[in-house]
């Protein structure tokens, strides 16, 4: 399959008043078109610190030390990558919510609720695609249902046709000031509306019509963490970044979350990067696994590989630390916990915790190895065996 | 086992909402509506159900932690000098205090980080209920509080610090601590969980179950999440919008579930084996309002299987067989209807 998105030895270090924080160590992951990818590890592993920064969104006093994260976004030229670490930011922001967007953990704090949820979803319209809508309002213009009276409509289409052909002209921007006649940017936001009802009505919420001019603290949990997402699919993107999407919701809605992602992902998105902490999301979602573990990508696998036949240590304690449906004896803990990483262990950072721990794994950091087929190991005892 | 320990009688609990110019009451939020239950000693009763079924509720009021609107709350206190029950939901606060209820009846709270003050050593937070409430002072209660800290998997060194200091895992093993300090019998553990990773979750559920055994505890489990009520709990209770709609051993919910959201809130859990997959019942819409509860079942605006019995009329929990009660008008045809509808090869295959 073709490569979609690719890190390649991403660093990423905040630095704190405790000292450097080392969240990511050299963490390489590809995401397939067409995929889904799950990351998955426990909270202060660096799950969220990789997305970030694949986004450059790493909020302050981190920063990405070194490192590519490059993006085959061409369908055309599948080869020819564009590296986003070395993109402007005025690039990036341009990327942002249209090719790659993402969904975040907790909606109340993603969504505005000062702004009502029409305006909302319409922002990334009027944000990523102007010019489209700038077209289409034109086009209403000049059809003939059109009944605006004589002297209004022959202003609209005189306007409209200039933003069509040139969206940063200057006069625009001079009739954005003066009072009444600002009122041309109306019909833009009838558009912006008209399709964020559109949307909505895709993701499977009643009353669309009602719902845009609602604010957030009309909705429940599970309404706004659609409406989170149908502000991230706006634009039609090619990537959805999904960060803990339905870690704070009730299983019922996270059950209804998980089965509209899934039918997006067949019908809108190529791919989607989910992240979560809940091993059962991800072998019911997920084609492709990451394990994370301190700032480090362990192991990576096809989903079923990785279920059943787990190769790194880390992976297996964790898998025996879930209750399952069906089990007799007791849970497994893993003992210790996970290490301060500003003062990461030597050498292979699980080997404190590690029932295989052997003499190079306090001395060396094992590089990713494949072990079988699509079955990538950072491990020196796996890979021993 | 089937010595009770609590009884829960048609308990109420409704917060009222104020409105117009005189902030006269003009509804109320239904949180609990009505629940009996009986607890056994020695047993650990998981109560599931999504946010806002009044599972939280329940545990507090037992704790009387406030006053409920309605109902009884019995409790068979194990020591032999008092047998009078005790009717906590009409008893005053000062006189649990007097007979030393409090000391009986504890509860650890969901998120460890703001249950334990922040500005209180690890020291005196765990010796705060055992002074005030035994009246131990001095090298006894330092004794005493290293003793539960090493029961809970912590040592001496902790002692001296603050909570911001310590893990989430090892914040919940304080809040655990604190909870045993006054030799409770009966524990309300309020998602003791669900802010932990998984592995730390294994940790704190093996230490919980083996305070149970070591000290013979009765737990009251509350929790949303299925799969650790199926691993520590002997009983389930399915909540919904502030009642009881099933009510049966772990092992009968998980196998032979009757009721119609069970059966819903069984097949969404995500399940951690890529082996069998299975259907899943996914619930339209959301948990209706419960200020304004529907008429009859309440659970029928979700429900696949509604019929208009059940608009009409509300059912009544109902023992199917010894232990096993439910509150369903086509408890009977259930497993059919969903099997039919939608396949459900998971059950089939654990019963069998």
């Amino acid at each position: 399959m073709a490569k979609l998105l690719e890190t390649i030895d991403l660093v990423t270090h905040f630095y704190t008043y405790e000292g450097v924080v080392q969240a990511l160590n050299r963490v390489s992951l590809v995401v397939d078109h067409g995929a889904t990818f799950g990351l998955v590890g426990e909270s202060g592993c660096g799950k969220s610190v990789t997305v970030r920064s694949v986004m450059r969104i790493v909020p302050e006093p981190g920063r990405i030390e070194e490192g590519k994260v490059i993006v085959y976004l061409d369908e055309n030229r599948r080869h020819a990558g564009l590296d986003l670490l070395a993109q402007s930011e005025a690039f990036m922001e341009s990327l942002r919510g249209d090719r790659i967007s993402m969904i975040f953990q907790e909606p109340n704090a993603a969504l505005n609720p000062t702004m009502s949820i029409g305006d909302q979803i319409g922002e990334s319209f009027l944000f990523h695609q102007k010019e489209k809508l700038y077209a289409s309002v034109l086009e209403e213009l000049e059809s003939r249902d059109c009944r605006t009276l004589f002297p209004l409509k022959q202003f609209q289409q005189a306007v409209y046709r200039i933003a069509a052909r040139q969206p940063d002209a200057l006069i625009l921007n001079l009739l954005d000031r003066i009072p009444i006649l600002k009122h041309w940017q109306s019909r833009l936001k009838k558009e912006a509306r008209r399709r964020a009802v559109e949307i909505i009505t895709k993701l499977g919420l009643s009353n669309p019509d009602q719902i845009v001019d609602l604010y957030p603290h009309n909705l429940s949990g599970g309404m706004k963490q659609r409406i989170v997402i149908a502000i991230a699919l706006a634009c039609s993107p090619v990537l959805l970044i999904a960060d803990e999407a339905t870690s704070n919701l009730d299983v019922t809605i996270q059950a209804q979350i998980l089965e509209l992602l899934r039918r997006l992902k067949q019908e809108e998105i190529s791919s989607i990067l989910l992240i979560t902490h809940d091993l059962g999301v991800v072998a019911e979602t997920c084609d492709r696994v990451g394990v994370m573990y301190a700032g480090n990508l362990c192991e990576v696998a096809d989903v079923k590989d990785l279920f059943q036949n787990p190769l790194h240590p880390y992976t297996r304690a964790l898998l025996d630390a879930v209750p399952k449906f069906t089990m007799e004896d007791d849970l497994k803990s893993i003992d210790g916990h996970v290490p301060n990483l500003v003062t990461p262990p030597s050498g292979c950072r699980f080997h404190p915790r590690c029932a295989h721990a052997m003499e190079i794994c306090r001395e060396a950091f094992p590089e990713m190895t494949e072990i079988g087929k699509n079955h990538l190991v950072a491990c020196y005892w796996a890979a021993s065996k | 086992m089937m010595d009770k320990i609590l009884e829960l009688k048609n308990l109420t609990k409704h917060y009222s909402i104020h409105g117009g110019v005189l902030r006269r009451e003009i509804s109320a939020v239904r949180a609990l509506d009505g629940i009996d239950l009986d607890i056994y000693r020695g047993e650990c009763l998981g109560v599931v159900g999504e946010s806002g079924c009044g599972k939280t509720t329940a545990g507090k009021a037992i704790v009387r932690l406030f006053k409920p609107t309605g109902g009884h709350i019995y409790y068979y206190s194990a020591a032999a000098a008092s047998t009078a029950t005790a009717d906590l939901a009409r008893i005053k606060i000062s006189r649990i205090k007097k007979l030393g209820l409090r000391n009986r009846l504890q509860m650890v709270f969901q998120d460890p980080t703001t249950s334990l003050d922040p500005r209180m050593l690890v020291k005196n937070i765990v010796a705060e209920p055992i002074r005030t409430l035994q009246r131990m002072s001095g090298r006894d209660l330092e004794d005493r509080v290293l003793s539960l800290l090493e029961r809970v998997g912590l040592t001496r060194d902790h002692l001296l610090r603050y909570p911001h200091e310590f893990s989430g895992g090892q914040r919940q093993r304080i809040a655990v601590a604190r909870a045993i300090a006054t030799d409770p019998e009966f524990i309300v553990l309020d998602e003791p969980t669900s802010a932990l990773d998984v592995s730390v979750q294994s940790q704190i559920l093996n230490l919980l179950k083996s305070l149970q055994q070591t000290l013979q505890l009765t737990y009251m489990f509350v929790t949303h999440h299925l799969l650790v009520v199926k691993y520590v709990s002997d009983r389930v209770a399915v909540m919904y919008l502030g009642k009881i709609v099933e009510l049966a051993d772990t092992q009968v919910i998980f196998s032979r579930p009757l009721h119609p959201y069970t059966h819903a809130l069984l097949s969404a859990i995500p399940i951690p084996d890529v082996t069998h997959k299975q259907q899943r019942i996914v619930l339209s819409g959301d948990v209706p309002d419960p200020a304004d509860p529907p008429a009859g079942c309440r659970f029928h605006t979700r429900c696949p299987f509604v019929t208009d019995r059940c608009r009409a009329e509300e059912p009544l929990l109902e023992a199917v067989e010894s232990g096993h009660r439910v509150a369903c008008h086509r408890k009977q045809e259930t497993p059919k209807l969903v099997a039919e509808r939608f396949d459900q090869r998971r059950f089939s295959s654990i019963s069998s």
